[in-house]
């Protein structure tokens, strides 16, 4: 699909409340997105909406089953501290798409007592 | 996949959570229609050109420091990213419930009938191709 103004995407992680918050540290749920060609755009974004001194890096990653026992890093957000928001640079779809079938992401601060709020995303198309 | 009650909408501008702020939230995607109709025919034929998207939201205003008015006022007409979802809640079973696109902030309307909470309307248009 060429590509268009808008992104139907996929939410991979929602860390908008202080609750869900805590947890935003480390890898998340593994969602099985199931390409069904490799003619396609892997799109991504960031939202933080809180703001700290602590910089938090975010990586897209995917994997071939949902053990992510080799994970591959797709799309990598800058390193960001401030509320904001990243769109990743585009890639195409891995020509073997079952090597990228199950989508997670692995969030790092700087220091592991830091939280943050805030949403990333992916879209397929 | 089952009708969903639109009731915990997320709306994301940048690094500002208006969903507490929005009560109604509507992403139009369309195509401008070119007219190529020629003689010999009964009926108006329609090419699909351009594609458009617009986002416009509604909801209460707040003034201060983390509330929508002061990033949307200062920021008109600058590109921002959007992401829109029908739900609060991460995916389930990695279902596209949700929409993002590179936009510029169009325009913000204040005001409204006395008595009411006073409300606002915010555009945003798409800012290209992603």
């Amino acid at each position: 699909m060429a590509a268009q103004g808008l992104v139907r995407v996929t939410t991979l992680r929602s860390f908008l409340s202080v609750a869900s918050a805590a947890a935003s540290c480390g890898v998340g749920t593994a969602y099985d997105l199931n390409p069904a060609s490799s003619a396609l755009t892997v799109y991504g974004g960031l939202h933080l909406v809180s703001c700290a001194a602590i910089a938090w890096t975010f990586k897209i990653q995917s994997a071939s089953s949902s053990g992510f026992g080799t994970p591959s890093d797709r799309l990598t957000f800058s390193a960001q501290s401030c509320s904001g928001a990243q769109w990743a640079t585009p890639i195409a779809m891995p020509a073997a798409p079952a090597e990228a079938r199950w989508w997670r992401v692995s969030a790092n601060p700087a220091t592991t007592s830091d939280t943050r709020l805030g949403m990333v995303w992916v879209g397929v198309q | 996949m089952a009708t969903l009650v639109l009731k915990n909408a997320t709306v994301l501008v940048d690094g500002l959570d208006m969903s507490g702020d929005c009560n109604e939230c509507t992403v139009t995607y369309s195509a401008e229609m070119l007219d190529a109709t020629t003689f010999g025919g009964n009926t108006r034929k329609r090419k699909g050109g351009l594609t458009t998207v617009n986002l416009s939201l509604k909801g209460f205003l707040e003034f201060g420091d983390g509330a929508p008015d002061p990033a949307l006022f200062a920021s008109m007409g600058a590109t921002a990213i959007v992401t829109v979802s029908a739900d609060s809640a991460p995916s389930i079973a990695g279902i596209e419930n949700a929409f993002a696109f590179k936009c510029a902030r169009a325009s913000i309307n204040y005001g409204g009938p006395v008595g009411t909470l006073l409300p606002f309307t915010a555009t945003f248009e798409g800012a290209g191709t992603v």
